[in-house]
């Protein structure tokens, strides 16, 4: 039988008559789903998820080529016969979507008991549709037959969508609620994409069915424009695959939006009529072909700088680790040789000390020279390692502070007197200022800052071969600020060096002009322990040969 | 054996009932023809009720025409696949299995609609 009112159509697809729309609507987002799904899927083609795409893309294509079909042909037998498949296959999509973005959530298949629930929702579909209960006959004289599809029937699979759509909607919720950063934009990009499609297709379908049917509308073309919910659906996958390589795909995703972008201008030739249009359609393609390749060389160019980039962050987060550990190996090695040494060094020191004092008797005076480098050495020895362990207990966090208020001036005093007789040996003279507006009281570990002052000038001493060392002890109320500078001058700074001084094992190159030994961790110390009693350490010097100043400042309490 | 039914059970049978669909819609709708067809028949509004229908945009002409059902099969035996030549496709013979005509009747189609003349003779 022929539909009598209509031409027959050319190249089985065209024919005249129709709404503008149509071809617009339906070979351009068809191209689009197919080129997305078969990417997708030569992209991985033993993904899960890749597969499911594939599968909703076929069927998407398929239900448009036999919709496209219906409207153009005018044999009944072909019409019909696509007609029945029409519905099983939105009922398959719908099921597949739910299957899709189950696999996309949980990274895993479905439950067998899910599987089966779904396939017992769509088996009636597949086994009705050829059978009088879902089509009974055609209407040559409109070319359709919408008025001998039983509703309920069309119903039944319409629902399917709208369960696919709660359910769908209710994974999306439950995920998102628990999904962080790019996951969860993923998610909410996922989500909007095939809740549209969904919404689109089923609900503007159903509805121009059911309107054309009870003859609201004179034929279903309101259906066309629920098709543009694929190419929504498919513009947010192919942005996911740029944007988080969604389906574990990276570099050539930007050349398939391009090409599908470029299908759908071109789709523009089927249904322009007039010269102009033509003309503009022709420019457009022109434009868009251009712009398409500086995209595609961009986007190339910048996927492949971040992918370098992401390599390198995940080397340099391994090395990073690596070297956290060894540090930390290496510290707490320190911490147990450290002890290990200590405990007989005191023992040394102890019996250096009973030596000289005669307690075993008057030593010769070559004797008493001997012990007496026996007594320097291990002093400078024990020193050290106090530096060493102290450097562990900053490092493993073990450090304590036991904070009090106390007169910052009077400590430094003390120090200064304690340094005085270690200075005048080595032929330095240390002098004692303060400027204090206010008293000079200082909320922190007296012990600690005690160390820090004594390491301050102590560093002054080993690096100044000859003159002063003066300690100057003022405050700055605005900023309530209390400052200890101890003014040198020694052997100076480079100005790039100053920084580096602070660190661990760091000496200034000219550090060995004056033959001292040191370990480079005192500043260090000193550095740490003022910074986590809200204070800080700073040095400044004019230059190599002019002397350093090293500042202590704390926070002024009154 | 046993792995690929456990493995694709679900996919199988749902492949299984696709082809079933395909081959029973393409053996009942184009091989068998089994379904109805509705078209207009031929009417004379001075001696039936007719439907009447604009026969252009503007609607300065009309034309009448009764509701046909029939079986395809048998509709395509008679006539071929176009009935628009065919006179036998516009009277259901007496050895029709399904066949009806249908006249258009104000009370259920409106009084606009259904144009009949057979007073005015």
């Amino acid at each position: 039988m022929i539909c009598y009112y209509f031409d027959a159509p050319t190249y089985f697809l065209f024919a005249s008559d129709l709404p503008e729309l149509l071809y617009y609507s339906h070979i351009p987002v068809m191209a689009v789903a197919l080129i997305v799904g078969f990417f997708v899927f030569f992209n991985g083609r033993n993904v899960l998820l890749n597969k499911l795409l594939l599968l909703i893309s076929l069927c998407f294509a398929l239900w448009t080529f036999f919709n496209l079909i219906t409207w153009t042909n005018i044999d009944t037998t072909l019409i019909l016969f696509v007609w029945s498949l029409m519905g099983p296959l939105q009922a398959i999509l719908s099921i597949l979507c739910i299957y899709f973005i189950h696999v996309f959530l949980t990274k895993k298949d479905l439950p067998k008991k899910i599987k089966a629930l779904l396939l017992v929702l769509i088996s009636p579909v597949l086994i009705f549709a050829p059978t009088n209960l879902a089509l009974q006959g055609f209407d040559i004289t409109w070319c359709d037959a919408f008025s001998y599809e039983n509703q309920t029937f069309v119903l039944y699979y319409t629902a399917l969508g709208l369960l696919a759509m709660i359910w769908i909607g209710v994974m999306l919720v439950k995920y998102y609620r628990v999904a962080t950063g790019q996951a969860r934009r993923q998610i909410l990009f996922m989500g909007v994409g095939i809740e549209l499609f969904l919404l689109f297709f089923f609900a503007l379908v159903y509805l121009a069915g059911l309107l054309t049917n009870i003859g609201v509308f004179q034929d279903s073309r309101w259906e066309m424009y629920g098709l543009f919910g694929m190419a929504i659906f498919m513009t947010i996958m192919g942005f996911m695959i740029v944007r988080f390589k969604t389906f574990a795909i990276a570099t050539q995703a930007s050349q398939v939006l391009v090409v599908a972008l470029l299908v759908l201008v071109a789709s523009q030739f089927t249904f322009v009529t007039t010269t102009t249009s033509t003309i503009l359609t022709s420019v457009t393609l022109l434009l868009t072909s251009f712009a398409g390749l500086i995209i595609v060389r961009s986007v190339k160019k910048e996927v492949r700088q971040r992918e370098e980039i992401e390599e390198l962050a995940v080397s340099l987060k391994k090395a990073n680790k690596r070297l956290k550990e060894l540090d930390q190996r290496k510290s707490e090695f320190v911490s147990i040789a450290s002890h290990q040494l200590r405990s007989p060094l005191t023992s040394i020191r102890g019996y250096a000390s009973m030596l000289l004092e005669c307690s075993y008797g008057k030593l010769s005076k070559k004797a008493t020279e001997a012990v007496s480098r026996i007594a320097d050495s291990s002093t400078h020895m024990t020193s050290s390692i106090e530096d060493y362990l102290n450097v562990s207990r900053i490092e493993a966090g073990n450090m304590k502070y036991e904070l009090s208020d106390f007169n910052l001036k009077v400590e430094t005093e003390h120090v200064a007197d304690d340094k005085r007789k270690e200075a005048i040996k080595e032929g330095l003279l240390v002098t004692f200022k303060s400027n204090l507006t206010k008293q000079g009281i200082v909320n922190a570990d007296i012990g600690k800052t005690r160390q820090i002052i004594h390491n301050l000038v102590n560093n002054s001493i080993k690096y100044t071969p000859r003159g002063t060392i003066t300690i100057y002890v003022h405050d700055d109320t605005k900023k309530k600020k209390v400052y200890v500078d101890i003014i040198d001058s020694g052997i100076g700074i480079q100005s790039d060096e100053i920084d580096d001084i602070f660190g661990k094992f760091e000496r200034a190159h000219n550090a060995n002009q004056t033959n001292v030994t040191g370990t480079g961790l005192g500043l260090f110390v000193a550095r740490k322990m003022a910074r986590k009693m809200n204070g800080d350490v700073t040095a400044e010097s004019k230059g190599v040969g002019h002397g350093s100043t090293f500042r202590l400042e704390m926070p002024l309490v009154k | 054996m046993s792995s690929f039914c456990k493995n694709y059970f679900f996919s199988s049978i749902t492949i299984i009932l696709l082809l079933l669909l395909v081959g029973a819609s393409y053996v009942r709708f184009i091989h068998l023809q089994d379904y109805l067809v509705s078209y207009e028949g031929t009417c004379d509004p001075y001696s039936e009720s007719c439907f009447e229908e604009c026969d252009n945009p503007e609607c300065t002409e009309t034309y009448f025409y009764t509701l046909i059902e029939r079986h395809a099969t048998e509709l395509y035996q008679f006539c071929g696949p176009d009935v628009s030549e065919c006179d036998t496709a516009y009277e259901c013979q007496e050895n029709a299995g399904v066949c009806s005509i249908t006249y258009c009747d104000p009370e259920i189609d409106g009084e606009d609609t259904c144009v009949s003349l057979t007073e005015e003779l």
